[in-house]
């Protein structure tokens, strides 16, 4: 039989958070009365509307008798665009505007293999330079050019 | 009359030449960054979003208004001259406007959709001061039982415009209204999927999610094949369409700018529907019908015309009565109550200002970019050429940079990676995200109004059958759900979005 695994890994996703939202609406909330409704009823009955659509979504997985295939999955472009917003989200504040926005233009130039090592540090210096001049300088965007870490 | 004044008043806010720049660097950043490959009006004033918080609120909306249908008209270059559709709503422009520029007459092209546009956007822009005080004093009469069902409305319809399964779509919208939920309860204090993180108290950023679903998962898949590759820029030409050229469009320029304006008023509707219903009617009642498809000019200024009036009138719902009616108006919203404007048919009686001066810099907005298009064309061209492996890293900093501002915190910013892979694995499983977003931006509001009207119902849920505006509403979202679920007009559907490819 073929299964359509595109609805079939969406259904469980929607059943998954269902499942997750659900139990956290109904343990970890009031849920009240119709008349005066705690924080936990709308979510717990948008809970369970999800999980019958992910159930509906799975049963057409099953029967609607076609592949279809997922694919390429670009691990390299997920993994390093991931990683440039994280890396910016984690050291910006530390290392300020212009080193912290050339870190995650480098990481995020290595998510194509069409990008040299020349090309990425040319991208990512004019783009670091030009980001702390717009943003830090023209827009005041309270991000220091250069962070705490290389002041001490 | 009433609405002169109000026009008036209008022009006089945004002929401030404060204003007048803040809607000239909008239609101009807008445009610009529409006009880059693979980045769409969404994307753009999501990434845009952050320059206007330090403006006053009249400035940064007429900015970020200048920056959609900047970007908006930028997608329609890309879609000529590169058979790349910007946005779904220049997806149909591709067809015409393509074959148009192989034929070595990208140029008129070009002029028919910035013409096309400009009249819509007058038409629409007169419209909207015709109709938004009516339908604010509608507004007022609307208990949380009518915002309720309009609020359904306008989400059913939203799974009436995904192009995939409708009963994922269905999902996508309940997983979005969940995940609004995300925060303190407004009511009782609590803390609701916070998951402990102290940051989450103040529920997730809206602006980060738009740009992890819309910008960064949209990196990752132009880069699924060969790295980020791009196809060829086609000729412009000469620009000035000919006589017989501006003669054929007329009828068509009329029809979508008609279509687009009722169809953009419509929760769910605006831009998308109103492109692709323009399309298929000018193909069954143009004289020049037979054409299209090989490059008539009638396919390029009626569904250009059309998404316009409807980007236009698509601001009706929003400002007269809160309710975002598609993705980019609630990202309005979002930017209104960033700003502190509380959304809703009260803007219009406590800030008139901004109302009008909105409305009008519309208009004005418009003009420019008339003027602007048409002689920078060949700059445009140059912009089309920049290689897709130089932008998505400009992309990517701007995005990390535009969201850390919002609230100057790192925690958006980890948000975007999080909306990024979900976005990701959402569309490799042909899950819908614009449903998802309207969802998440109306989550709030819906459930504030579901347990108002309970309460004053005392816990009867037949409130919403027996008010009658508020039954109308529900009985017009039952419509519209069987109507698109019935495989007839499925399969329709199916027709329309694979002219699309």
């Amino acid at each position: 039989m073929d299964i359509n695994r595109k609805d079939l890994t969406a259904g469980l996703i929607f059943i998954a958070f269902a499942a997750t939202y659900g139990y956290m609406s109904l343990n970890t909330m009031s849920v009240g009365t119709a008349t005066q409704m705690g924080p936990g009823f709308f979510p717990a009955m948008l809970a369970a509307c999800l999980a019958v659509t992910g159930v509906a979504v799975i049963v057409r997985a099953f029967s609607s008798g076609c592949e279809r295939p997922f694919g390429v999955v670009p691990w390299r472009a997920i993994t390093f665009l991931s990683l440039a917003t994280v890396v910016f989200a984690a050291f910006a504040d530390q290392l300020g505007m212009l080193p912290g926005t050339f870190v995650t233009t480098f990481t995020s130039c290595l998510a194509s293999p069409r990008i040299s090592l020349r090309q990425n540090l040319l991208i990512s210096i004019c783009l670091a330079v030009f980001c702390s001049l717009v943003f830090s300088i023209g827009l005041n965007v309270p991000l220091p050019i250069i962070g705490g870490i290389f002041r001490s | 009359m009433d609405v002169f004044t109000n026009l008036a008043l209008g022009f006089s806010v945004s002929f401030q030449p404060i204003n007048l720049f803040y809607c000239f660097v909008g239609t101009l950043l807008g445009t610009v960054v529409g006009v880059l490959p693979g980045i769409g009006p969404l994307a753009t004033i999501a990434m845009l979003l952050p320059i206007t918080f330090g403006l006053s609120s009249e400035g940064s909306l007429i900015m970020l208004a200048g920056i959609y249908y900047g970007s908006q008209y930028g997608g329609s270059t890309t879609a000529i001259l590169l058979k790349l559709p910007g946005e779904t709503s220049s997806a149909v422009t591709t067809i015409d406007g393509y074959e148009m520029a192989q034929k070595g007459r990208g140029g008129p092209a070009l002029a028919a959709a910035a013409i096309g546009s400009f009249f819509a956007g007058s038409v629409a822009t007169l419209l909207i001061a015709l109709l938004a005080k009516p339908l604010t004093l509608l507004a007022f009469n609307f208990s949380p039982a009518e915002y309720f069902s309009l609020m359904v409305v306008g989400l059913v319809s939203s799974i009436a415009l995904a192009s995939g399964s409708i009963i994922k779509a269905l999902g996508m919208i309940f997983l979005g209204l969940m995940l609004g939920l995300t925060g303190t309860d407004v009511y009782t204090g609590a803390a609701r999927f916070t998951f402990g993180i102290h940051e989450m108290l103040d529920g997730l950023e809206f602006v980060a999610i738009a740009v992890g679903l819309f910008g960064i998962s949209e990196i990752m898949r132009n880069l699924e094949q060969d790295g980020g590759a791009q196809g060829r820029v086609a000729m412009v030409g000469k620009l000035m369409p000919t006589r017989e050229d501006f003669r054929r469009m007329i009828a068509p320029m009329v029809r979508g700018t008609a279509i687009g304006s009722f169809l953009g008023v419509l929760p769910g509707g605006g831009a998308l529907l109103s492109s692709f219903v323009a399309y298929t009617v000018e193909k069954k009642v143009s004289p020049h019908g037979a054409e299209m498809g090989r490059g008539a000019i009638e396919g390029v200024v009626a569904p250009e015309s059309a998404n316009n009036a409807g980007a236009q009138t698509s601001f009706i719902p929003m400002l007269a009565l809160g309710i975002p009616s598609n993705v980019i108006m609630a990202l309005m919203i979002g930017a209104l109550i960033i700003q502190g404007v509380v959304p809703g048919p009260g803007v219009i009686n406590n800030n008139p200002a901004l109302f009008w001066g909105l409305v009008v810099s519309m208009w004005v907005g418009n003009a420019m970019l008339l003027i602007l298009n048409l002689p920078l064309v060949g700059l445009w061209v140059k912009l089309l050429q920049i290689p897709y492996t130089i932008l998505f890293p400009i992309i990517v900093a701007f995005c990390c940079i535009g969201v850390y501002s919002v609230n100057n915190a790192s925690f958006g910013v980890y948000q975007i990676t999080a909306a990024g892979l979900l976005g990701y694995v959402l569309i490799k499983l042909e899950c819908e995200l614009a449903p998802f977003i309207l969802g998440f931006i109306l989550g709030p509001m819906i459930e504030e109004n579901f347990r108002r009207a309970m309460l004053i119902s005392g816990g009867d849920a037949t409130v919403f059958f027996s008010r009658p505006v508020s039954a109308v509403l529900l009985l017009l979202a039952a419509i519209i759900l069987v109507v698109v679920m019935v495989p007839a007009v499925t399969r329709k559907r199916d027709e329309v979005f694979i002219e699309e490819n």
